[in-house]
């Protein structure tokens, strides 16, 4: 009886399985690749708003402080966006006629609210309060980025479990003296380990690694 | 769908309603009676039946059309596959602020409290609502109300669902069809018409027990010497001894309210 099979087919055999291995490995590391991309986290990515409201030109060219729309950050988990009547608070005098305001004028006029694309979301088995951080000293720059750099919104963090943990492992290397938490441009002028050891201290921050700090 | 007979709905083959038998019990009925539907209130066998039954008719027949290997094999594979779902980006999320943002209390993001009363079978309760952005969610006793002190029952702890009751009336309707306000009013005031000869004899009003019942006439919108229709008590919740008696008619309410705190 003839042999069915080749002498070779015994070394693609034993590399069948050596490379079986290897493909394994590199699915799973396709997976994680994938799953730390820009296209699952959606870092960097510009979203399409129904107003083209510039950062840029408010906070960076006119200076408005962030809370001055963003009320309910010191004292809410929901940092709120601003209902059309704070736009109309400076629109209904200046750039009256502008086309690219029309979509606040029509929400004005007609009480029908504007409707905009989250760009920071966390799941909802996450519980994120914006005013611990603020009154623990983390700047809204920490995560945010230089807002005030953006003429349109994107996120430049992926807000993922693991870049959460990056600062609940070490506070130390992120946190700020609370008078600077708003400041877009402030950098520590000393070394940010040591200064961040004492606020550490100086705030009372706890250990910030067990599971239910977030997951509630 | 897998060669299954189709399924035939209870109403297809039930008689129809002896609505003469149905009268002829309501008025040799003693005390109250409670009924979810005209046809458990008739009692006829085919209701008996569907009640007896848990599941609807060829629900237990299981036609082999996909075998239980397939069956097994599909199950097998969404389980592995599930976590797929994962991988893959957040679902768009939509935020829409106020137009013009209530004056006072409302922080974005945070809950309301409100004090407020509910009323159950007659007598009010004092609640806590809580409000998020407007919405109640959830209903718990006031502390600092007599008939709550704290507590509620379970029927209030389900009050809250009936705000977003699926089945809630959303708009007129007229034999199942969207009809209008207006086209509702001028059916009752020809209905009412009818009546002001009879002296309101065959008008009978319904409404929930109320810890300030108004008289039918109050609230009967054609108010010109219309006479006085008969007043009666829906009484929907059975947990509190209410009896409405004949001080109803005289606007008066009489109940019997238990006081437990301070047994002697």
């Amino acid at each position: 009886m003839a042999q069915i099979f080749h002498p070779s087919t015994n070394t693609l055999s034993w590399l069948s399985i050596v490379g079986a291995v290897f493909i394994l490995v590199g699915l799973l590391w396709l997976m994680a690749a994938l799953n730390r991309s820009s296209y699952a986290t959606e870092e960097g990515v510009v979203r399409q708003q129904p107003v083209q409201f510039s950062h840029a030109h408010h906070v960076g060219g006119l200076g408005i402080d962030c809370r001055y729309c963003h009320t309910s950050v010191e004292v809410s988990p929901f940092a709120g966006i601003p209902p059309t009547e704070t736009c109309m608070t400076c629109h209904a005098y200046i750039w009256t006629e502008s086309p690219f305001l029309a979509p606040v004028r029509e929400s004005f006029r007609t009480g029908r609210p504007m409707i905009w694309t989250r760009v920071h979301a966390v799941p909802d088995f996450v519980y994120f309060d914006h005013s611990i951080h603020l009154h623990k000293g983390i700047g809204c720059v920490t995560c945010h980025g230089r807002v005030d750099r953006m003429p349109m919104m994107w996120k430049v963090k992926s807000l993922q479990m693991e870049w959460c943990l990056e600062c609940h492992r070490e506070p130390e290397r992120f946190v700020r003296p609370r008078e600077f938490v708003f400041r877009m441009d402030w950098q520590p002028q000393e070394d940010q380990r040591m200064l961040g050891r004492q606020l550490v201290q100086a705030y009372n921050i706890a250990k910030l690694t067990t599971c239910s700090i977030c997951h509630r | 769908m897998l060669d299954m007979p189709q399924i035939t709905h209870l109403n297809q083959h039930a008689t129809p309603l002896d609505l003469t038998a149905i009268r002829t019990r309501l008025q040799t009925a003693q005390g109250p009676e409670y009924w979810r539907s005209l046809e458990e209130l008739a009692d006829s066998p085919v209701f008996q039946e569907f009640v007896q039954r848990e599941f609807p008719q060829q629900a237990s027949e299981w036609h082999d059309a996909v075998s239980r290997r397939r069956f097994l094999q599909l199950m097998g594979a969404s389980l592995a596959l599930a976590g797929l779902g994962a991988c893959s980006q957040q679902p768009d999320e939509k935020i829409v602020p106020y137009v013009r943002a209530p004056k006072e209390g409302m922080v974005p993001g945070k809950p309301l409290y409100f004090a407020t009363t509910m009323t159950l079978g007659g007598l009010a309760l004092g609640v806590l609502a809580t409000s998020v952005m407007g919405r109640p969610i959830k209903i718990e006793g006031n502390p600092q109300h007599p008939a709550s002190l704290g507590a509620t029952d379970a029927l209030a702890q389900a009050a809250v669902l009936t705000l977003y009751d699926p089945d809630r009336a959303q708009a007129v309707l007229h034999r199942g069809q969207i009809s209008t306000w207006d086209a509702f009013l001028t059916a009752l005031r020809t209905a009412l018409e009818a009546q002001r000869p009879k002296g309101g004899l065959g008008c009978v009003c319904s409404q929930k027990p109320s810890p300030h019942p108004r008289l039918p006439s109050n609230y009967i919108p054609c108010s010109d010497n219309f006479p006085p229709p008969r007043g009666t008590s829906m009484n929907r919740s059975v947990t509190i001894p209410y009896r409405p008696g004949r001080g109803w008619l005289l606007g008066r309410m009489s109940y019997l309210s238990i006081i437990l705190i301070k047994p002697r």
